[in-house]
């Protein structure tokens, strides 16, 4: 029995880091339509960003998650600017946009290599962490804090699209970007936004890995799958389909290698998105 | 369009006739050098310990052109990117091998390259000296192919026999990585383990870059184990060792040689207290080699197989201090090779090109510092 | 020479891989964003039956084409349903169940360990061990591979995959099943990729998961996208540019330490500039 809670507990846990990945890729993806490669390394640039700030100049670490989570923002709207707006504007398909993904991901990565070494670093200070007991299995503060921010992302992100001229802007554009423009709505500059939104939330999820695992400059592919995969199984678009979708897959992948042996995990969370798609492909919540 | 296909073409012929010639042209002027090549992995996950060997093989290399080289030419070493994989080491062994032309290669670090690189090797009649690479596989992998490190067959015995019979563990859990190494060291754990009458209760395996371990930890647990053998690289243990403790998995761990490599003892502090592991039984390395290796790697740690690259590069160089650049009279004089004196460990190589002797040393790790144990 | 020999033998390799992917991406219009997963089929196949039961390798090629046809078929059948961004999701999903499959069914493909001394062909007696054969017996395969691509591009068939990218809905009107060509040219283009993986397995005499991974499969994407979607002598010329281009960087005398991470910042920079100045590739009839 303590096992169960224990695996539930692990399962919530990679839910919660899996949401915020399919948070901000279900933001960029309703407005702009194509399969962004490049999403996972912003939690790669997120990590290294506090790493620089905390570790290597010794800043606060509030200031430093912060300012992390703002510069992987930044980064995001950069290669939106650079690169992506142009081939919009050209109506290059989704393909050309994939392929130019993957380059500003190739790109990035080895970028952050060369700056910081393929090495492993844990964001942590701590060791051992104070573990609570919850429910007969055990969490650490970290994970906790994973909890509390993917729930207050959500509800801050539902909270501006619902709420805010811009939010109603937002989604005027994942409705039809055609139409948006005629209606007056300046989309270039709320696409702009979009991607710093969806690239912090992507910064913030990978501090927080960092500070639960460790950061790596190759960590960003693994998470984006699994962000994507979350919000296709939640419903694509739909940000609370995507952070159920998020839950159910890591209950699924966490429980799921109790039966199975654990190295066929990621074999799992893909078997879960073919399932899905092949008996239920609009996702947990129609759009 | 005729034309850019035309003039593209052009243009990548002369790369490849360009990249062809210049590095052949440049040896015709040079044959007092002698050329050795070196892979490894710069790049991949393995990069920490094959920019460390590069900096070992650099180091001896150093040495050697400043005692006057080898029969009074310079060497040089040419460093290519395994990536630890066999296509990237195929390639990088063609480049060296072909291009290049050198007389030997030390390297790979991964079996995986030297698997891949040995036909070549053997084909080309040019030495391959692994450093690194503990698959037995490796053994009957050719006549020209050696390695100055203790097949994967050694390690996993010796454990079992200390876990057994000196620790007195009757249950012991099995957490591997999946590598050719991990599995390696964790199958010959478990075959001579069972043999002397122990019993597994549980193995779970994960994937090499995998960082959250807990799922498997949570099913050892389960096992009530008495203790857990973790065979596992740097990354892999830092993780392993902390969730361990995160979860409550109270039993003790052993570990395999990669736990030499003090940042998993710096990163993982308290929680890795009480762990032991087996180590080649590296000889103490001398204070000089410690400060000249530390300069060339910008102060990281050394890892465990760096000295023995370094004794690879040395070996090499004195076996062809008498037999020349002539690789069948090189070849000839590793078999010979009886008791090398090297910096890791003293070497004797058998029929196979294997070392024959494989002495490992118990680790235990208190405080964040590894001590021989009682 | 033998290292002209030796690039040439791996661009022809992907040149066949990238053949056989134009023809659903290029020429059917769908991602498939997964061909490592046949690639490794047909190299496992014949890794697998080479070694351990001894057969021949033409034998085991044909094996290799069948194992891999056949995991095409169900794959394929579940994939056609999709289009678009699903399409490469779920053919991307099925590359990494069929990657875990190699790495972790150890029984079968001893996994991480690889299999090791996987022999030249041999045929009559005519042994293809040296370089110079080797390249002729794969360069005989992309002439048979483009042959077979250039009479599926120009037959009525071909026609059919076209109208599939052009327009799904207005040829079903017509009457056509639709579901039917996709999966139809999705296990053509698995058999023709597991030639591929016959030959790299008995070239490099060593086989291992790491070399049909979801990068792997990227990799293949950007040849023929480089190279002109829909135009076969594109793949073969993308083939040609992008397994030398890394080779040729190696040469460009980066600092060791970060030679290899430079050769991928060019990598990527290439994509990038490529699709944002010249995104239909050298010879793409498609106007992406």
């Amino acid at each position: 029995m303590e096992i169960l809670s224990q695996l539930i507990l692990n399962g919530v846990m990679a839910g919660a880091l899996y949401a915020l990945m399919a948070l901000g890729f279900n933001l960029i993806y309703g407005v702009t339509r194509f399969f962004n490669l490049a999403h996972g390394v912003l939690a790669a640039i997120g990590g290294y960003a506090f790493f620089t700030l905390s570790k290597m100049l010794g800043l606060n670490i509030y200031l430093s998650v912060a300012t992390g989570v703002a510069i992987a923002g930044l980064a995001g709207y950069g290669f939106d600017r650079l690169v992506y707006s142009k081939l919009r504007k050209r109506k290059a398909s989704n393909l050309v946009l994939l392929v130019a993904s993957l380059g500003v991901f190739t790109t990035a990565q080895a970028a952050l290599s060369i700056i910081f070494t393929s090495q492993f670093q844990t964001l942590s200070e701590t060791a051992g962490q104070e573990a609570l007991s919850v429910l007969g299995g055990v969490v650490t503060r970290t994970q906790v804090i994973i909890i509390f921010s993917s729930l207050a992302s959500m509800l801050g992100l539902a909270a501006l699209l619902n709420g805010t001229s811009f939010g109603k802007a937002v989604r005027a554009i994942s409705d039809d970007e055609e139409v948006a423009r005629m209606v007056g709505i300046n989309t270039g500059r709320v696409t702009g936004y979009v991607f710093f939104i969806g690239s912090a939330l992507a910064g913030l999820a990978g501090i927080l890995v960092g500070f639960d695992t460790g950061i790596q400059p190759t960590m960003g592919m693994g998470l984006l799958l699994k962000g994507v995969i979350a919000s296709i199984i939640g419903g694509v678009g739909n940000i609370y389909g995507g952070v159920l979708g998020a839950f159910l897959l890591g209950l699924v992948e966490n429980l799921g290698i109790w039966m199975i042996p654990g190295e066929w995990k990621d074999a799992v969370s893909f078997l879960l998105l073919i399932v899905f798609l092949v008996f239920r492909p609009q996702g947990i919540i129609k759009r | 369009m005729k034309k850019t296909f035309k003039a593209l073409f052009g243009v990548i012929a002369l790369i490849s006739l360009a990249a062809g010639c210049s590095k052949s042209g440049k040896e015709a002027g040079e044959a007092n050098i002698i050329r050795i090549g070196s892979v490894g992995p710069l790049t991949s996950d393995l990069a920490y310990i094959g920019e460390n060997m590069k900096a070992a093989v650099e180091l001896a290399s150093d040495e050697i052109n400043s005692a006057g080289g080898i029969k009074g030419k310079k060497i040089e070493i040419i460093y290519e990117d395994g990536k630890c994989d066999p296509k990237e080491a195929a390639n990088a062994a063609n480049k060296l091998i072909n291009i290049d032309k050198v007389t030997a290669i030390i390297g790979g670090l991964c079996s995986s390259e030297t698997l891949a690189m040995a036909p070549l090797a053997e084909k080309s009649k040019v030495i391959l000296l692994s450093a690194g690479s503990t698959n037995p596989g490796i053994t009957n992998a050719g006549d020209y192919i050696f390695r100055n490190v203790p097949s994967d067959s050694f390690q996993g015995v010796y454990a079992a026999k200390y876990v057994r019979t000196k620790l007195n563990k009757q249950r012991v859990a099995l957490l591997k990585c999946l590598s050719d190494w991990c599995l390696g060291v964790n199958d010959s754990f478990k075959a001579e383990f069972v043999r002397l009458g122990g019993e597994i209760v549980g193995e779970e395996a994960f994937p090499q870059d995998s960082r959250d371990l807990r799922g498997q930890l949570v099913k050892i647990k389960a096992a009530n184990p008495e203790l857990v053998y973790f065979v596992s690289y740097t990354e892999g243990t830092i993780v392993g060792l902390r969730q361990m403790r995160e979860l409550g998995v109270k039993a003790p761990v052993f570990g395999a040689d990669a736990w030499s490599d003090p940042k998993i003892w710096e990163s993982v502090k308290g929680d890795g207290d009480g762990a032991m592991y087996l180590e080649p039984a590296n000889k103490a390395y001398p204070e000089g080699f410690v400060d000249a290796l530390s300069k060339k790697t910008g102060g990281k740690e050394i890892n465990v197989y760096a000295p023995r690259a370094y004794d690879a590069l040395k070996i090499l160089a004195s076996v062809m201090e008498t037999a020349g650049t002539d690789t069948v009279l090189i070849k000839k004089g590793i078999y010979g090779v009886a008791d090398y004196k090297g910096i890791a460990d003293n070497y004797t190589f058998d029929a196979n090109g294997d070392i024959k002797n494989a002495d490992y040393s118990v680790r235990e790790v208190r405080g964040g510092k590894a001590a021989g144990a009682k | 020479m033998d290292y002209i020999l030796h690039l040439a033998t791996l661009v022809i390799i992907y040149a066949i891989l990238g053949l056989s992917l134009n023809l659903v991406v290029g020429y059917t219009g769908l991602l498939a964003s997964g061909h490592a997963a046949f690639y490794g089929i047909g190299a496992y196949s014949t890794a697998i039956l080479t070694t351990s039961l001894g057969v021949n390798f033409f034998a085991s090629m044909a094996a290799g084409i069948a194992a891999s046809a056949g995991a095409a078929f169900l794959i394929g059948a579940v994939l056609s349903r999709f289009d678009g961004d699903y399409y490469a999701l779920v053919s991307l999903g099925f590359n990494v169940i069929i990657y875990s499959v190699f790495l972790n069914w150890h029984g079968l493909t001893r996994g991480p360990l690889g299999i090791p001394g996987v022999p030249r062909p041999a045929l009559f007696g005519m042994d293809f061990s040296s370089g110079v054969f080797f390249l002729a017996l794969a360069a005989c395969f992309l002439a048979l591979t483009f042959l077979a691509a250039r009479f599926v591009a120009r037959s009525s068939f071909g026609r059919v995959l076209k109208s599939i990218r052009e327009d799904e809905k207005a040829i079903q009107v017509f009457g056509y099943n639709t579901v039917y060509f996709k999966l139809a040219i999705f296990v053509i283009s698995a058999g023709m990729a597991a030639v591929a993986g016959s030959l790299v397995a008995s070239y490099i005499n060593f086989v291992d998961p790491s070399s049909f991974t979801v990068m792997e499969s990227v990799f293949i994407l950007a040849i023929i996208i480089f190279g002109g979607l829909s135009s076969l002598k594109g793949s073969v010329i993308g083939a040609l540019v992008l397994v030398l281009l890394p080779e040729a960087l190696r040469f460009a005398g980066f600092p060791q330490a970060i030679a290899a991470q430079m050769r991928h910042v060019v990598y990527g920079l290439f994509l990038v500039v490529l699709m944002l100045y010249r995104p239909q590739g050298l010879f793409g009839e498609f106007k992406l």
